[in-house]
């Protein structure tokens, strides 16, 4: 196999194909973005839960990026410490290490990370959660740029699977917070419901304007899907995000969840029961766009967005998990390089056989999603 | 395929037959076994207890004292038979040795210490697939007299338990928080609650074993760069003399 080979050397050059100037202001406009969503959901959840709640956020925040930092500097320095590098003094080494530190973009993926977990956790498990995810994910492969694995993903399948369900709760907050979002309602009945339940559900939530602006019970960032769509229009406006992603995301998902309502009479506003609930809009705009692990052109990221929604549709329909977004990145991801050996290396600009892998790849979605969520109604 | 493994990696140190006079390094070959061709970290061989039974510490240390006892005493056999066992069957040979051995302990372990018994489960028939066993065999207790085979099963069943040691210890410490030996000693360094169960689950192993593997690379690697840089040093300064 001849897979190309990204990012050798210089760290996401090659990758984003931009100058590393370039990357830092990529970098800040990113990070603009995310303290916009965050200060938005801050409110937010003052709004929704009271004044407790909304300074947790901000501890978890805090110690999220805290918790990266730390990971960074104590990896460098252990690993300075092995390789018996010399340096005039303590403070020149430090010197060092802080800036091969701001390179690894510690502070984007622990906001982000620390914007989609569930708004109840406690602190230790974020903190924990993020240095394992930034070592095993991100500097184990090199350091930013070289990771194979979305270092987001992998944090959020890490609390699933490290931390129990309860266990890992703070103690001082409200109960409304750690009490079971509607997701894992849905999630128990696989996500079957006629239009009478929807309206229900819609009623229960305060109507679909309120889900959009997130003023319901959830997570930090995946409720705060308005400014989400703000940050997405600012970072497409400023010409650091490929829109293809989360376009055919997002429309993949909306089209398939039509079909499929449809097909169990559930009627027109199905698709909004799944585009809202959940962190498919949050995934959708900072998690799978991640440069470093989706593929390099434009078709691909289309081949790659659609795979993306049909795993996650698949995990959500079919399993006892509510969320599908994390373990569909970390499947996608592997994939990733076997994409770009098919997309990135074609030189020729034949836009109609283009247009029919993205048609042929989406089709193929459709059907394995209705398909197989059929066959498992039908004999289970 | 394990033992060929085994076999490519190692130096057959005095071939059966050969009449060299050379006294055979015991302490080297011991420190060898142990330490730089560990069986777990160096050359991955035996996996599956490895990663099987780690999980507590008890199961761990068990499991490495009846691999130091199999082993040498197996090599021990091996050692005393080879001699009079023709080329083309003695690997049936070598395996008959090794599984009478392994029933026998296993029928000790049930009768003197039943709750190891049900913790090791089918990890405990399952040593006489251990690829150590027949890669020492064939690589080295086939090939050597009594006394060397005897120090290279306990030295390299001394690296199999040292290393399955650690895993367990660093799995039961993080993922419940205590540590507990037999009744001995009963040891809680944090609670409960704030351990990591992933580590105590198959999962855990792989990424904790990974880990371990990986320091321990990046210390050779780094002393190998030391001794490069060295003899570039070295070779220059006599290159410089010569010169003068």
């Amino acid at each position: 196999m001849n897979f190309p080979l990204k990012q050798q050397g210089t760290h996401m050059s090659i990758n984003t194909g931009k100058s590393i100037s370039r990357n830092t202001e990529i970098l800040n406009v990113v990070t603009h973005a995310l303290l916009f969503v965050a200060a938005w959901a801050v409110f937010n959840r003052h709004q929704v839960f009271g004044l407790a709640v909304a300074l947790h956020g901000v501890l978890i925040l805090f110690t999220a990026v805290t918790s990266a930092v730390m990971a960074h500097m104590l990896f460098y320095l252990f690993f300075d410490w092995v390789d018996k590098k010399e340096f005039p003094s303590f403070k020149v080494q430090l010197q060092s290490v802080m800036k091969r530190t701001w390179s690894g973009t510690p502070i984007v993926t622990a906001l982000i990370l620390g914007l989609a977990v569930h708004p109840g956790i406690a602190l230790y498990v974020i903190g924990i959660t993020v240095f394992f995810a930034e070592i095993l994910a991100k500097l184990l492969f090199g350091g930013y740029g070289q990771n194979i694995f979305n270092p987001v993903a992998f944090g959020l399948v890490f609390i699933l699977l490290a931390f129990g369900a309860t266990e890992m709760m703070a103690g001082h907050l409200p109960d409304a917070v750690t009490a079971a979002t509607p997701l894992v309602g849905l999630s128990q009945v696989n996500w079957m419901m006629d239009s009478q339940e929807i309206q229900r559900f819609m009623t229960d939530q305060g109507g679909f304007l309120n889900m959009l602006l997130g003023l319901v019970p959830g997570s930090f960032g995946e409720t705060a899907r308005l400014a989400s769509l703000l940050a997405l229009a600012y970072m497409i406006y400023k010409k650091v995000l490929d829109w293809a992603i989360p376009l055919f995301y997002l429309g993949t998902i909306f089209v398939i969840t039509l079909v499929y309502g449809f097909s169990i009479g559930a009627g027109w506003w199905y698709p909004f029961v799944h585009l809202l609930t959940g962190g498919i809009v949050y995934g959708s705009i900072f998690m799978i766009t991640d440069p470093v692990t989706s593929p390099i052109n434009r078709q691909g990221k289309a081949i790659f967005a659609i795979l993306l929604a049909m795993f996650t549709l698949l995990i959500r329909l079919n399993t006892p998990h509510p969320e599908g977004v994390a373990f569909a990145i970390l499947l996608m991801n592997m994939f990733v390089p076997f994409i770009d050996a098919k997309t990135a290396n074609v030189t020729l600009v034949d836009t109609h056989k283009k247009i029919t892998s993205v048609g042929i790849t989406f089709v193929v979605a459709l059907v394995v999603v209705i398909g197989f969520t059929s066959l498992i109604h039908f004999f289970g | 395929m394990s033992s060929e493994l085994a076999m490519e990696s190692l130096d057959v140190v005095a071939p059966a037959g050969s009449k060299t006079k050379e006294r055979f390094d015991y302490k080297g070959h011991f420190i060898k076994g142990v330490i730089v061709e560990n069986p777990v970290f160096k050359m991955l061989l035996a996996l599956c207890p490895v990663l099987g039974v780690t999980a507590t510490l008890i199961n761990g240390v068990g499991m490495g004292v009846i691999v130091i006892f199999a082993l040498t005493v197996a090599n021990a056999m091996v050692a005393i038979v080879s001699k009079f066992t023709p080329d083309e069957v003695r690997i049936p040979v070598f395996i008959t040795i090794i599984a009478t051995l392994i029933t026998a302990i296993e029928m000790l372990v049930q009768a003197f210490l039943p709750n190891l018994f049900a913790a090791l489960g089918i990890f405990l028939p399952l040593v006489v697939t251990n690829c150590i066993l027949l890669g020492r065999a064939e690589a080295f207790a086939a090939k050597n007299k009594f006394l060397p085979s005897v120090v290279d099963g306990l030295s390299f069943g001394l690296g199999f338990a040292l290393a399955v040691s650690l895993l367990s210890f660093i799995r039961e410490l993080i993922g419940t928080g205590a540590l507990n030996f037999f009744d001995l000693f009963y040891l809680r360094l944090f609670p409960q609650q704030f351990a990591i169960g992933l580590f105590v689950q198959p999962l855990g192993a792989f990424i904790a074993l990974g880990l371990i593997i990986g320091v321990m690379f990046s210390f050779r690697l780094s002393k190998e760069e030391q001794e490069k840089k060295a003899a570039t040093a070295q070779k220059t300064a006599k290159l410089a003399k010569s010169v003068a």
